[in-house]
């Protein structure tokens, strides 16, 4: 990339390589710290150096009782086991819902005769824009005027809504480079609009819903606002949400249970991330360059 | 055909529209309009609220702890610009120098997959008096300056963004990566064939040609840093008193802490406005590289 001749520069080389080498190590060590100490017993983790084990027992065994202890929780009962469930349910339902409603509009506003469609595009993108704040009061008061307040439902709204303005752009850019001869000819077969949309549009869109899935999946997973916003009882929390109440004062899980409850709670979004890293890297491009390839 | 069957075929590409507009319009329109309308109003959210036109904002200037947010917020849009930017060219650049790219790209990334509250909650725990940060600091002779980092005022504002580079660096990294390598070959030949040093190729080819691509993450960068929230929130909750709080995280405590729903979105407006400003740079970017398509 820089141009670099061969031979005369192999020193540069191992330099920067010794550079990102130790770069990487104070980068991966908060990893290494949680791994280390959510092996530990309560008394193990105070009483030992944090980038080591404690000796005072057997890792792997403590480690599955703290996994167990944050899944379980205290005897006050809040674990994240029912959570890691709830934001199971609220990612895949929520990004399933919000990618399919979105196709519909990005088709819509592709190849059907809408007027004014910019204008339809640009009030269904404007939602990538507000911070979240912006939409706390106005659906808390909505949601307890209606009974939804802390129901699982009221969450799935807001996450499928909250997904479809970039669900929408990404595919609206993604139909635009579908050739129009397709649609037309799908016409004259005497294809409904709905059955073009159905059997032609949907096969070709495999995958940009599959970079949807990914993103907006961890986005919902991710998620501590709305999270914390609309949902107060265990049975409707979602993980974020209840992780950082297991870490605050009134809870005494102790803090190796909490450390290993966080790796819990991050396994389904680092796996995703690791087999399907490219996704993510094309993912990303759109969202921040505006390109749809 | 009949006028009605007409009239239907006229009506039936809104439906398509139809279930994206309801979501989008009752879930995020409909409440970015009612925050504005109800920061007019003096309102804890059951009685009738009481309309005291621009009272909530009277108020928020006159409230050191708003400017003390304020300072904050800019402090965490210098740092998410300083920190994680920056060093997200610096690895782009150096590891485009390697062999094994993707291998040491993914591990830089991987924070990326992790939440706010995850990242919040397994620093705040290296921060406190006796964890690792401590640690280090006595191995490495500086057993002077221990101290609970995020008790300590400015150090814990520092501490968070650091926490917070942590976590956007890698994020960085990919896109300007990504920025390099839609950079056509032919310059760098140019550059090669010319002597040019590979100090002179950086800085004369390869950083202007990713000019887009860094005006895009400097944006991005700092709209992030405004909304400045979760990691805020789990780590300090604002505190000790107040001193560490970002606008994000005044708003949440005026509105769902004190319930003064009409203080809460005149803050929410406030950062609405700020963010709006910096997002109209990022627009023009995606709309001039998104067709119209009319």
């Amino acid at each position: 990339m820089l141009g670099i001749k061969k031979g005369k520069l192999r020193l540069i080389e191992a330099f920067v390589f010794l550079i990102v080498i130790l770069w990487l190590i104070v980068w991966l060590f908060p990893l290494w710290n949680v791994l280390v100490s959510s092996t530990k017993t309560v008394k193990g983790y105070l009483g030992s150096r944090p980038w080591f084990f404690a000796l005072d027992g057997n890792p792997i065994r403590q480690f599955y009782e703290n996994v167990l202890r944050g899944l379980q929780g205290s005897q006050r009962g809040n674990g994240i086991g029912p959570a890691f469930t709830n934001s199971m349910i609220y990612g895949v339902v929520a990004v399933v819902a919000s990618i399919f409603s979105s196709a519909l509009a990005a088709y819509a506003l592709v190849c059907l005769p809408i007027k004014g469609r910019f204008v339809y595009f640009v009030i269904l993108f404007s939602g990538t824009i507000f911070p979240l704040q912006v939409y706390l009061i106005p659906l808390f008061t909505l949601f307890q005027r209606t009974g939804l307040y802390d129901t699982k439902l009221a969450l799935l709204l807001v996450y499928t809504a909250i997904c479809i303005p970039f669900c929408v752009f990404l595919l609206r850019n993604w139909y635009l480079d579908v050739p129009i001869e397709i649609f037309e000819a799908s016409k004259i077969d005497g294809a409904s609009e709905l059955q073009t949309f159905l059997h032609i549009f949907v096969p070709l869109s495999r995958p940009p819903f599959v970079t949807l899935f990914l993103f907006q999946f961890t986005w919902v997973w991710n998620d501590f606002i709305f999270g914390i916003t609309f949902a107060r009882s265990r049975i409707t929390r979602p993980i974020m949400a209840l992780l950082a109440g297991l870490q605050n004062m009134y809870s005494n899980v102790g803090i190796p249970a909490v450390l290993a409850s966080t790796i819990v709670a991050s396994l389904p979004t680092v796996i995703l991330l690791i087999a399907f890293r490219n996704h993510f890297f094309k993912g990303l491009a759109v969202q921040y360059g505006g390109s749809s390839k | 055909m009949s006028g009605k069957n007409r009239l239907s075929n006229y009506f039936k590409p809104y439906l398509f529209l139809l279930p994206a507009l309801c979501f989008v319009g009752l879930f995020l329109v409909y409440p970015a309009v009612n925050t504005f309308v109800i920061s007019f109003a003096q309102w804890n959210g059951i009685s009738k609220p009481l309309w005291i036109g621009l009272g909530n904002f009277a108020n928020m200037v006159q409230d050191p702890a708003f400017w003390v947010a304020f300072k904050n917020t800019v402090f965490w849009v210098v740092g998410s610009l300083l920190i994680p930017v920056l060093l997200g060219l610096i690895a782009a650049l150096l590891i485009s120098m390697l062999p094994g790219e993707r291998v040491l790209k993914v591990m830089l990334f991987l924070p990326y997959a992790l939440s706010g509250v995850v990242i919040a909650i397994m620093w705040s725990y290296m921060y406190s008096l006796h964890g690792a940060f401590n640690a280090i600091l006595k191995l490495v002779g500086l057993g002077q300056i221990v101290k609970p980092w995020l008790q300590t005022v400015p150090a814990n504002t520092l501490a968070m963004i650091i926490t917070y580079g942590w976590r956007m660096t890698g994020t960085n990294m990919v896109l300007f990566s990504i920025g390099m390598q839609a950079i056509p070959e032919e310059p760098l030949e140019a550059a090669y064939i010319e002597g040019a040093s590979s100090w002179q190729t950086m800085t004369k080819v390869i950083l202007p040609m990713m000019a887009s691509t860094t005006a895009v993450v400097v944006v991005m960068a700092i709209i992030n840093g405004l909304n400045a929230f979760d990691i805020v929130w789990v780590m300090t909750q604002g505190g000790p008193y107040r001193s560490s709080a970002t606008l994000a995280v005044n708003m949440y405590r005026e509105a769902f802490v004190v319930f003064k729903f009409g203080l809460g979105a005149a803050n929410a407006v406030v950062l609405s406005l700020l963010v709006l400003g910096a997002a109209v740079f990022y627009l023009r970017v995606i709309f001039r590289r998104t067709k119209i398509g009319e």
